[in-house]
């Protein structure tokens, strides 16, 4: 049996909010994909591809789980609109905002306008089983009486007709319903939280590099007292990422040739803005940090970090080169602090 | 039939009648009170003001044929 207390009113005005979601959600991760797919994979660095490769994997996952929850929303949709279809048609309310339906409720009220129906019937027949004499004085009352308990019966034969069809109605609804909802294969997704990363050392650039690197206390390296080490890595990222809301760099791994992984903490408002390259460029602009052959620079678009160098002496001065000019800064300066904008972290 | 048997079967229908109108008031009474339970459209039963209508009606009905109509065909009986 079935018992439905719908807001029709709310469940149009959510459905047209989740439409209106879906279809900014669809449309930011068609960018953040056409996005990834124009990177640039100049260095063909093995692990950038690979997080590269990981992203769309999670972008097709992730259309695909859209889609079928969109295909739910649909099907409630639609029979939330049969179910008003089948009321509007019986009662010829245009619009309904609320509706309670009980059908045991229901089926006992058809077998009281049963009782009535019949009572009607009988009541009438108990008026012309006999000649009312004509001097009468209520003979006219009596006959509009009878008059009047035919057209009861006539208005309670049809309020009775429209809620068996209302009943039979909403039945068939359902069962159209329960079989449409079950050709649904509803592709669901990973709750694990996204990370293209793999771990060691990380090297993280806050907001507004240029700004950060014109300032040598926001500048920090943290290396540790090894002799040696040679590393290098490279990383396409949205620009975005890179300048306005600043994300976490990683680098990937000690041993092989490092990559970077962006986290970005913001990523709506990035692709809002993504389209505006020019903007981009320009507040990036060239910059680069060298220290020996250690560098980090980022250049348009691209951002590319590395490390190859021997660090025998830990005193030794590091060198920032932005636009507005260059900087020495003694490693043990820039060392410890918890707070710069740019840190390189074992 | 003589006019006294006419108007004592018309007595024995219009007794009926006033019953089946009492029973009739239960039921249309009940039923006013069950409907928008089982369905309610905007806050209300689409057709409950008409099962209200004829509720009144049958009232009146009722008083009309208790008060005014039996007495008058008792008196044409004696």
């Amino acid at each position: 049996m079935a018992i439905f207390n719908l807001n029709f009113k709310k469940i149009r005005e959510n459905v047209n909010a989740f439409n209106k979601d879906i279809n900014k959600y669809k449309n930011t991760i068609s960018m953040l994909h056409g996005t990834l797919v124009n990177v640039d994979t100049t260095w063909n660095d093995v692990n950038t591809l690979s997080f590269i490769s990981g992203v769309k994997q999670d972008y097709r996952s992730f259309s695909a789980h859209l889609d079928s929850i969109s295909k739910y929303v649909l099907l409630i949709n639609s029979f939330c609109e049969n179910i008003q279809l089948v009321i509007s048609r019986q009662f010829g309310v245009n619009r309904i905002d609320y509706l309670k339906y009980s059908s045991t409720t229901l089926n006992t009220c058809i077998s009281k306008l049963d009782q009535i129906y019949n009572l009607l019937n009988n009541t009438i027949n108990l008026f012309y089983n006999i000649a009312i004499p004509v001097d009468f004085r209520y003979r006219k009352k009596l006959e509009s009486y009878r008059s009047n308990f035919y057209n009861m019966k006539e208005s309670i034969s049809l309020l009775r007709k429209k809620l068996l069809r209302i009943n039979n109605d909403i039945v068939a609804v359902i069962n159209d319903y329960k079989l449409r909802v079950n050709k649904i294969d509803f592709v669901n997704i990973d709750k694990k939280k996204m990370n293209y990363r793999w771990r060691t050392q990380r090297v993280q650039l806050r907001k507004n590099i240029k700004n950060d690197l014109q300032t040598s206390s926001r500048v920090q390296e943290n290396f540790s007292n090894e002799t040696s080490r040679s590393m290098s890595a490279s990383v396409n990222i949205s620009p975005q990422q890179a300048i306005e809301k600043s994300d976490a760099i990683e680098i990937l791994d000690v041993e092989n040739p490092e990559v970077f992984s962006v986290t970005n903490q913001d990523a709506q408002t990035e692709f809002l803005n993504i389209k505006d390259e020019n903007f981009v460029l320009d507040e990036i602009g060239d910059l680069s940090i060298n220290s020996h052959d250690k560098f980090l620079s980022a250049q348009g678009i691209n951002i590319t970090a590395g490390m190859k160098e021997k660090v025998s002496n830990p005193t030794e001065k590091l060198n920032l080169k932005t636009e507005l000019g260059e900087y020495e800064i003694p490693k043990e300066e820039v060392s410890n602090s918890k707070h710069n904008d740019i840190e390189f972290l074992e | 039939m003589q006019e006294k048997e006419i108007y004592q079967k018309l007595l024995r229908n219009m007794t009926l009648v006033r019953q089946n109108i009492s029973e009739l008031t239960t039921l249309l009474n009940t039923l006013s009170a069950t409907l928008p339970s089982a369905l309610e459209v905007n806050g209300t039963f689409p057709n409950l003001q008409e099962l209200k209508d004829f509720n009144n009606n049958l009232t009146i009905y009722n008083q009309t044929v208790s008060r005014e109509i039996i007495p008058e065909i008792k008196s044409k009986i004696i």
